[in-house]
C-alpha cells in the first residue's frame, strides 16, 4: 500500500501541470491583490472588507476558493482518475496484485496530500505578498467581530479559516471523485463537474426569491446545503463572534464526504466497467 | 469535397453519445426553466438590478438569459474540447487525417459544425420561448425592454431576433477561442478548463470583456443604448483575430505524434 501511494505521488508530480499549478500561486495572488487594492479605494479603513497584510490571506482565499481551487481539483481529479484509466496509463499498476479499492484509496490520499501542500503554499505566499502589497497596521477589524484583532490573533484566525477551507475542499473532492469514477470520457467528467459546481452555486441564489416565505433559520440552512456557499460565506459565519450554523455546516460537509465516498465505493464494487 | 467532410464531421459528432445526451438535457432544462418562470410568479431579470414581468412578447430573450450559463460553460467547452482535442488525442481523427484534405478545410468544417450545433440550440430556445410566450404568458400588445424602450409585436420580434443574433456572435467567439486553446492543450481536460478559465479571466482583464462571462446581461445593456458600436468595435475584431490565430495554430500543429 505504501509503495502504491509513493507511485501515485510520483505519477502526480511527473505531470507538468502539477508544477505549473504551484507556479501559478503567486500569479493568482497578484491578480487577487490588484483586485482587492481596487476595492480598497472604494472602502473606508474601519470596514472588515478593507484589505490589510493581516487579512489578505483570508480575503484572497475567499476570492479564489470557489474558482481557482475548485477548477484545480476538477483538473487533477479527472486527470488522475478518468484520464489515467481511460488512456491505459494505469495498466502497469493494475497488473500488480492490488485491488481497485486500494488503487482508488491511494489516489485519494495522494490528491488530499497534494491539496494540503497547495493550501500551505498558498498560505505562505499570500502572507508574503500581503506584506509586500498592503499596509500592515497593528490591529484591524474582522468579519462579524466587534473587537479589533492584533497580528497574533489574526494569525490564529487565518489558520482556522484555512482549516475550515481545507475541510470544504475535501467535500468537493469527494463529489468530483465520484463523478470521475463513473464518467466514460474525460470531457464528460469535467462537464458534469462544472455542472455540479454551477448548480450548487446557482440554486442558493435562486432561493433568495423565496426568502419571504421561510424563516431566517430555514433559509440559512437551505442556503448552506451547497458547499460553494459554505466556502463563500459559511466559513466567516462559522467563525463569527457568535458562531452560527457550525453544527449544520459541518454536518453538511460530513454528509457530502460520507455520501459520495459511499457512492464511489459502491460504484467500484458493483461494476468493473465503471472504472 | 467539402460536403463529404462536413457529413463525416457531423457523423463523428453524433456518434459520441454525449452530443445527443447534452442536447436532450438541454431540452429538459428548457422545460425546467419554464416551470421556474411560473414558480417565480412570472418575474425575471434583465440583469441583477432590473426585474421585469414576463409577458407574451419578451419571453424569448428572458428564457435565453436563464440558460446562457449552461451554453457558455458546459455545452460549448465540452463540444469544442471533444471536437478539436478529444478526436485528435483519442485517434478518432486519424482516418480523416490520412486522406489528402487540406488542413484548413478540416478546420473550417469542424468550426462550422460547432457553430451549427449552437445555432440549433439557439433556434430551439427561440422557438420554444416565442411559442410558449404566446400561449401561456399574459397577452400584451406592447412591452418594455431595458432602457425604457417600448415596442409593439413586430418590434419585440425584431428585438428578440437581434438579441439572439448578438448572442450567437458571442457564442461563435467563444467557440473560436475555445478551439485555439483546445489545439494548444495536450489533453481535453486542460482544454476544457482553459476555455472556462479564459472566459472567467476575461472579467479580470477588462470590464468591457465581461460579455464573455455574463452574455445576456451585457447584450441587454448594449441593446438598451441608442447606438452601440460594441459589435463593430469589440466583438468582430476578437472574432476575426481569434479565427486568424486559429488558422495559424491549426496549420502549424505537429500532426504526426
Amino acid at each position: 500500500m505504501k509503495e502504491l501511494l509513493v507511485a501515485e505521488w510520483e505519477r502526480l508530480w511527473k505531470r507538468k501541470v502539477a508544477w505549473l499549478t504551484f507556479l501559478l500561486v503567486p500569479v493568482v495572488l497578484l491578480v487577487a491583490s490588484s483586485y482587492l487594492q481596487k476595492q480598497n479605494g472604494a472602502l473606508t479603513v474601519d470596514l472588515p472588507q478593507y484589505t490589510f497584510a493581516g487579512n489578505f490571506p483570508v480575503l484572497s482565499l475567499a476570492e479564489m476558493l470557489f474558482t481557482v481551487f475548485n477548477a484545480m481539483f476538477l483538473v487533477f481529479i479527472t486527470l488522475v482518475v478518468t484520464e489515467e484509466y481511460r488512456s491505459g496509463q494505469l495498466r502497469m499498476v493494475m497488473m500488480r496484485s492490488y485491488s481497485f479499492k486500494e488503487i482508488i484509496l491511494a489516489k485519494a490520499i495522494a490528491l488530499l496530500l497534494f491539496n494540503l501542500l497547495f493550501f500551505i503554499t498558498y498560505f505562505c505566499v499570500s502572507y508574503a505578498i500581503g506584506f509586500l502589497m498592503f499596509e500592515h497596521p497593528q490591529s484591524y477589524f474582522v468579519f462579524y467581530h466587534n473587537h479589533v484583532f492584533n497580528i497574533k490573533e489574526a494569525l490564529v484566525y487565518n489558520l482556522a479559516f484555512y482549516g475550515y477551507a481545507y475541510l470544504t475542499t475535501i467535500a468537493i473532492c469527494c463529489v468530483l471523485f465520484f463523478i470521475s469514477v463513473i464518467s466514460k470520457t474525460t470531457t464528460t467528467a469535467v462537464g458534469i463537474g462544472v455542472a455540479f459546481i454551477l448548480i450548487s452555486f446557482s440554486y442558493p441564489t435562486l432561493l433568495r426569491g423565496f426568502r419571504q416565505w421561510m424563516s431566517e433559520e430555514l433559509f440559512g440552512q437551505l442556503f448552506f446545503t451547497s458547499v460553494p456557499m459554505i466556502q463563500w460565506q459559511g466559513i466567516t459565519v462559522m467563525m463569527a463572534e457568535n458562531p452560527q450554523f457550525v453544527g449544520w455546516n459541518v454536518g453538511v460537509l460530513g454528509f457530502y464526504i460520507l455520501f459520495f465516498g459511499g457512492l464511489t465505493y459502491v460504484a467500484i464494487r458493483k461494476k468493473e466497467s465503471f472504472l | 469535397m467539402m460536403t463529404g467532410l462536413f457529413v463525416s464531421e457531423l457523423e463523428r459528432t453524433f456518434k459520441r453519445k454525449k452530443t445527443a445526451v447534452v442536447l436532450g438535457v438541454y431540452i429538459g432544462l428548457l422545460a425546467f426553466s419554464w416551470f421556474f418562470f411560473f414558480q417565480r410568479g412570472g418575474i425575471s431579470f434583465f440583469d441583477a438590478a432590473h426585474d421585469v414581468k414576463i409577458d407574451s412578447l419578451n419571453s424569448a430573450p428572458l428564457l435565453l438569459r436563464d440558460l446562457s450559463f449552461v451554453i457558455t460553460f458546459i455545452v460549448i467547452p465540452m463540444f469544442v474540447a471533444d471536437s478539436f482535442n478529444g478526436e485528435y488525442t483519442s485517434g478518432a481523427l486519424r482516418m480523416v487525417l490520412i486522406r489528402p484534405h487540406h488542413r484548413l478545410k478540416l478546420f473550417f468544417v469542424k468550426w462550422a459544425v460547432q457553430c451549427l450545433l449552437v445555432f440549433i440550440i439557439l433556434c430551439i430556445t427561440w422557438v420554444v420561448g416565442t411559442c410558449l410566450g404566446r400561449m401561456v404568458m399574459p397577452h400584451v400588445n406592447e412591452t418594455t425592454f431595458l432602457g425604457g424602450q417600448t415596442v409593439g409585436t413586430i418590434g419585440a420580434l425584431l428585438y428578440s431576433l437581434k438579441f439572439y443574433g448578438i448572442c450567437f456572435c458571442i457564442f461563435i467567439a467563444v467557440i473560436s477561442i475555445g478551439s485555439i486553446l483546445s489545439v494548444l492543450m495536450p489533453n481535453s481536460i486542460l482544454s476544457y478548463v482553459a476555455t472556462i478559465g479564459a472566459l472567467i479571466g476575461s472579467v479580470y482583464v477588462s470590464d468591457k470583456l465581461s460579455f464573455f462571462f455574463s452574455v445576456t446581461d451585457s447584450v441587454f445593456r448594449e441593446l438598451s443604448k441608442p447606438n452601440s458600436e460594441f459589435l463593430v468595435n469589440l466583438l468582430f475584431p476578437i472574432l476575426f483575430i481569434s479565427l486568424i490565430i486559429n488558422l495559424f495554430v491549426w496549420k502549424k500543429k505537429e500532426w504526426v505524434g
